[in-house]
Parts: C-alpha cells; sequence; structure tokens
C-alpha cells in the first residue's frame, strides 16, 4: 500500500523534502519521479510502451515503407500484379508482403499511412477535449456559484447527447454543401474529424477536473496567493492546474485509445476521412465485401486497429496505476 | 420526491431544447442561406421540391421565426417528410425502431449477466488466475472496435461455420418476430453477442473496481463477522452497494443504443434506427437523419430518467440532492 500523500503533487513535492529530515541520506524526489519508477516496474505497460513506440516510428517513418517497397500509399497497380486477373485482391507475396486490396493497393504501405491517420486524429482529438474539458472544469470548480451550475449543465448536455448520431450529422450536411461558421469552413476530411471527436470527449474530463478543484480551492496556499493579491487566473494557472496534472495525463491517455476507435468507426461508416486517403475504419470497410476471397484484406487492417487500441489501454492503465494511485483501477 | 421529480424532468426538457437548437444549427443554418431547402430535398432532387421544401419550412422568413415552426412541429410528434422516399419521417422511424428495440434488449441482457458476474468473481479473489484472465480477456474485448468484432463474427461463425455445412446462423439480415419468432432469434444471436461482448467488458471492469470498494467496507467485515455464508455476504450485501455506478451506466448505454446501434445494424445489415441513418447519408436524405438524431436524443433522456426515478426508489439519499 503506498501512502496516499505520494500521489499528488500538491502534498508531494513541498511536504516530502520537508519532511526528509536527514537530507544527506535520503534523495528527494518528485512525485513524477516516483510515478515513473512505479511505471517502469509495470512489465504490462512497459510492453505496451514498446508497442506504442514501434506504431509510431511506422507511421512516422511511412514513407521510407513507400520507398523500400518502391509502392506509394495511393498507386493502383492493374492486373495481374495488383489484383488477380478477376479483379481480386492478391495474397501476400514477397513483393506485396501483406497482400493488395481491391483496388491493387499495397495493403502494408497502406496500412504504415492508416497509422498515421489514426494517431493523429487520436492525438489531436485528444489535446483538444483536454484543453477545453480542462478549462471548463477548473473555472467550474474554481469560480462556484452561477459559472458552476452553468458549466455544470453544459456538461450535462454534452453527455445526453448520442455522439455518432451527431457526427452522422455533421458529415451529411458536409457531404452536401460545406459548413460556413464565421471565418471556418468545415469540410470533410481529418480536421472535422478531429473536432468532432474532440468535442463530444471533453465533458468527461471537465468532470474530473472539477472534482479535483474543489478540493485544492479550500486549501491554505490557495488563500496565500489570494490574500497576496494574484488574480484569479494567476491562481488557477500557477496553483490549481499544476496539482490537476496528474489525473489529466491518466485520464488523456486512455482517451486516446477511445478517439482512435471513434475516428476509425466514423470512416468504417463512411463518414470519416474521404477516400482514398488510407485510413484503417474505411479499408475495414472495403474488406468486409471481401472476407470470403481474401481474408489478409480484412485481418491485417483489424489487427493493426486492435494492436494499437489495446496497446495504448494498457499503457493507460499503467499510467493510471503509478500517477494516480487513489483512483482504484484493474489492479488495485 | 416530487421536487426531485421535477428537476429532473426540467433538466430533461432542457436537454431536449439544447438538442433541437444544435439540429437546427447543424441543418437549417450550417448549410448556409439559400442551400438549405437543396440540402434536405435530397439526392438529385427536382427544383420544384426545393422551392415547395424552402415554402413549407418558411426558409424565406427569419430565423426565429423558422426555428419556431421547426420546433412547434416537432411538439406535435411530426418529424418532418422524407421527400426522397415520399414518406413522413415518423413512418420511417416506426418501422426501424422495433429493430434497434430487440437489438438492444436482448443484447442488454446477455451483458449486464456476462459483465457483472465477471466483475463479481474477479473481484471476490483479486490477483487469481480467475482474476487475471478475467482483466486480460475484458481488456481485449474493450479495445476491440464493435466492427471489428462483429467482422469477426461474421468470418468465424457465419462464413467458416456455413462453408463447413453447418447453416447455423444467417449472415445479415432481420426477421420480423411477427413472421417467425424462430428466425427472428437466430437472426439477431451474432448481432446480441457482438454488441454484448464489447459493452460486458466496461462492466467487468466497473463492477470489479466498485465490488473492490465496498468489500473493503467496515459493514461488510461486521456482515461476515456475523456468520453470514460468504455468498449471501457478495450478493445481498456487497452487490447490491456497488450496482449504483453499474446501473448509472446501464442506463446510459441502454439509452444510447435505442437511438440507433449505429455499428451492429451496420455490420449486420439490420434496418434499425441507426442504419437508417447511416443510409440515408449517401442518399442525401437529411431529414431522416434529424428524426433519427431527435428519436435517439430523446432516448437518451428518457433513459436517464428512469435511471434517476430507480434510485430515487432504491436509495432515499438521492432525493435530498
Amino acid at each position: 500500500m503506498i501512502p496516499s500523500s505520494i500521489g499528488m503533487p500538491e502534498s508531494g513535492a513541498e511536504a516530502m523534502s520537508e519532511e526528509a529530515a536527514p537530507p544527506s541520506a535520503i534523495q528527494g524526489r518528485s512525485p513524477w519521479q516516483l510515478g515513473w519508477a512505479r511505471l517502469r516496474r509495470d512489465r504490462a505497460a512497459m510492453i505496451a510502451l514498446g508497442v506504442v513506440v514501434v506504431i509510431a516510428l511506422v507511421a512516422i517513418f511511412a514513407p521510407v515503407i513507400a520507398a523500400l517497397t518502391g509502392h506509394g500509399p495511393n498507386a493502383e497497380y492493374p492486373p495481374p500484379i495488383g489484383t488477380t486477373v478477376d479483379g481480386l485482391p492478391n495474397a501476400p507475396s514477397a513483393g506485396f508482403l501483406l497482400g493488395t486490396d481491391d483496388l491493387g493497393r499495397d495493403l502494408l504501405v497502406r496500412i504504415a499511412y492508416g497509422a498515421r491517420v489514426s494517431l493523429l486524429v487520436g492525438v489531436l482529438a485528444t489535446l483538444l477535449a483536454v484543453v477545453i474539458g480542462a478549462i471548463v472544469g477548473l473555472a467550474a470548480g474554481y469560480f462556484g456559484r452561477i459559472v458552476d451550475t452553468v458549466l455544470a449543465r453544459v456538461v450535462d448536455v454534452m453527455l445526453s447527447i448520442p455522439f455518432l448520431l451527431f457526427a452522422i450529422s455533421l458529415a451529411s450536411v458536409v457531404s452536401v454543401t460545406p459548413i460556413h461558421i464565421g471565418p471556418i469552413v468545415l469540410q470533410q476530411g481529418i480536421g472535422i474529424v478531429v473536432i468532432v471527436i474532440g468535442t463530444f470527449s471533453w465533458a468527461t474530463v471537465a468532470r474530473i477536473v472539477r472534482g479535483q478543484v474543489l478540493a485544492i480551492r479550500e486549501k491554505e496556499y490557495i488563500e496565500a496567493a489570494r490574500s497576496l493579491g494574484a488574480g484569479s487566473w494567476r491562481i488557477i494557472v500557477v496553483d490549481v492546474l499544476p496539482n490537476v496534472l496528474a489525473p489529466i495525463i491518466v485520464y488523456a491517455t486512455l482517451l486516446i485509445p477511445l478517439s482512435i476507435v471513434a475516428e476509425a468507426s466514423l470512416s468504417y461508416l463512411g463518414v470519416g476521412i474521404p477516400p482514398p486517403a488510407a485510413d484503417w475504419g474505411s479499408m475495414i470497410a472495403d474488406a468486409q465485401q471481401y472476407y470470403q476471397e481474401a481474408w489478409w484484406f480484412l485481418v491485417f487492417p483489424c489487427l493493426a486497429l486492435i494492436i494499437t487500441t489495446l496497446a495504448f489501454n494498457v499503457l493507460g492503465d499503467g499510467i493510471r496505476d503509478a500517477f494516480d494511485p487513489r483512483s482504484s483501477g484493474s489492479r488495485t | 420526491m416530487i421536487r426531485f421529480l421535477f428537476r429532473r424532468i426540467l433538466l430533461g426538457a432542457f436537454v431536449m431544447f439544447c438538442v433541437t437548437v444544435i439540429v437546427y444549427l447543424i441543418f437549417y443554418v450550417g448549410p448556409g442561406p439559400g442551400y438549405v431547402a437543396r440540402a434536405l430535398a435530397g439526392r438529385e432532387a427536382p427544383p420544384q421540391t426545393v422551392a415547395l421544401i424552402a415554402h413549407r419550412l418558411l426558409l424565406d422568413r427569419p430565423w426565429y421565426v423558422q426555428y419556431w415552426h421547426f420546433l412547434l412541429q416537432l411538439l406535435h410528434g411530426d418529424l418532418g417528410y422524407d421527400y426522397y422516399h415520399g414518406q413522413s419521417v415518423n413512418s420511417i422511424i416506426a418501422q426501424a425502431f422495433p429493430v434497434t428495440l430487440s437489438l438492444t434488449l436482448g443484447a442488454a441482457v446477455i451483458w449486464l449477466v456476462i459483465g457483472v458476474l465477471s466483475g463479481v468473481a474477479s473481484a471476490v479473489k483479486p490477483r487469481s488466475l480467475l482474476d487475471r484472465s478475467a482483466t486480460f480477456v475484458a481488456l481485449i474485448f474493450y479495445s476491440m472496435p464493435t466492427f471489428v468484432l462483429g467482422l469477426l463474427m461474421i468470418e468465424l461463425l457465419y462464413y467458416q461455420l456455413t462453408i463447413h455445412g453447418l447453416h447455423w446462423f444467417p449472415g445479415a439480415g432481420y426477421t420480423p418476430p411477427s413472421q417467425s419468432l424462430f428466425e427472428w432469434f437466430r437472426g439477431l444471436i451474432l448481432p446480441w453477442l457482438t454488441l454484448a461482448l464489447v459493452s460486458a467488458a466496461a462492466y467487468t471492469r466497473l463492477t470489479r473496481a466498485a465490488m473492490l470498494d465496498v468489500l473493503g467496507e467496515d459493514y461488510i467485515r461486521t456482515a461476515r463477522a456475523k456468520g453470514l455464508s460468504e455468498s449471501r455476504v457478495v450478493f445481498r450485501h456487497a452487490l447490491r452497494a456497488a450496482l449504483t455506478p453499474v446501473v448509472t451506466q446501464f442506463g446510459i448505454d441502454v439509452g444510447t443504443l435505442l437511438g440507433g446501434a449505429v455499428i451492429t445494424e451496420n455490420v449486420f445489415g439490420l434496418p434499425g434506427l441507426g442504419y437508417t441513418a447511416v443510409q440515408a447519408i449517401s442518399d442525401q436524405d437529411l431529414p431522416v437523419i434529424i428524426g433519427v438524431v431527435i428519436v435517439a436524443s430523446a432516448a437518451v433522456v428518457v433513459a436517464n430518467l428512469v435511471v434517476d426515478l430507480f434510485y430515487a426508489v432504491l436509495d432515499p439519499r438521492v432525493r435530498l440532492h
């Protein structure tokens, strides 16, 4: 059992250095260092971290993979090289390590490029959700009263709206004509997918942050800062934010796989990233018509998606256990 | 009690109001002036239809008149007219809803049983082999997108069985129970399992965490000290308290799915609300999508109300705040 005071930065750094009476013997370690040390002992989380790094490298070096195979991500090879003479995908071979798709494109190269879309949307949508959620949560928790009431209702509304159907709504309008919001023009593509997923994910972040802020707001050092004449936003940014960073980071790592699945689901339904861009969700949608003739076309993109989300989930669980020991998780 | 209920109903009405505003913004403002009627008319609509829509929806009037007209129609239970199919949206939704209902309720029973039982089994003996395997399996299904699991089901349990001569499950489609109860059941087994397994994983994790918290409480120790049997302690004393977060999640999930189990319906070609909405995209048949969104949001609001009501009856403390 870990003493609960270590988990939170608020009581961590300052309190620890005071308590560490013989400074020569005990080296002061920040809560982040302690968390990292705990994380490094978690074998499953470290394997997952390795997998995530490999996927990120594949995404970054997708053009290198394309150059090595000599196949561009959207290059369609005519039969019999790209497809069979009947127009069916070709099985994995020396030329195409993971086989080809229905249009005679290299699956390996497309999966590598698909990793770019998945990771980019996963990370950007999560960032958007965390930024909005943190601002709303900090404001609601710190200011309280009417601000809190209004923001709490907004969060309630966001959580009661069926995400996929609203994403479909936006996509359906955008497929007819671009949406103009002042100077912003929404068109099919990565941008709108990030905005849609981010918009529908921040409410949970806001709830978590608000709860943490409520506990911190009444601490003495906040009162001290206030009596020294610090402004509200200065207190929020300098004194409150660093102390709610741990739960934010923990939730963000668990939000990335959810965002990746959301992006793949939208693209699977045909309302995400438009073709011909390589994307795991739309590849799986195309492949489902060929599951009888070409298993590789369906199986490899599915595997890529499952491995990615599983790795992020295992890593997220590990980070939660390491940095936020008080939130009871899968391993207690 | 009455005050509590009144406040929850008011909140529900407020949520529905916000939904109509968002829908109005997306569909009536988003396309930009001059394109709204075009967007609502459906693919390749003749100019007469477009003009008719502009006239019927008062598109030449100011926004507040338009919105009021839109809201008033909804309050009368009129979800609009599908110009692409020449049918009222109400009748399209009435056809699709029983499919979604069959899918959701069947799956809900399965995932609740699997999720809660495996969660309890894990929590009773934490760190045991059973716990570790249950947690691991739950994590895999939790990480698996619904459509991936659905397609795996089709490949393994439909295609592989069928080519080996076992015609256990149909590949896709829906048979109404009025036509054949057996075919209805047979056709829904794979979709039920898909939806249930993906959802059950979250319930395993939720139940396990809640049970671990509750099992550490003093009153559990007291119950054991009184000499109650372990199964009575676990199921009567602990599970009852641990079910609170599970019930909340269950209400939200069932509500959301009643508005269309979008992915599962599309993988298995079940013509429910979610399938209808996705089909409507390629026909650019926007009035249907508006109708589904409104019905789906209403389903979530009603489900939340039912959960609140359930708590208020079950746990008197809830009524106080």
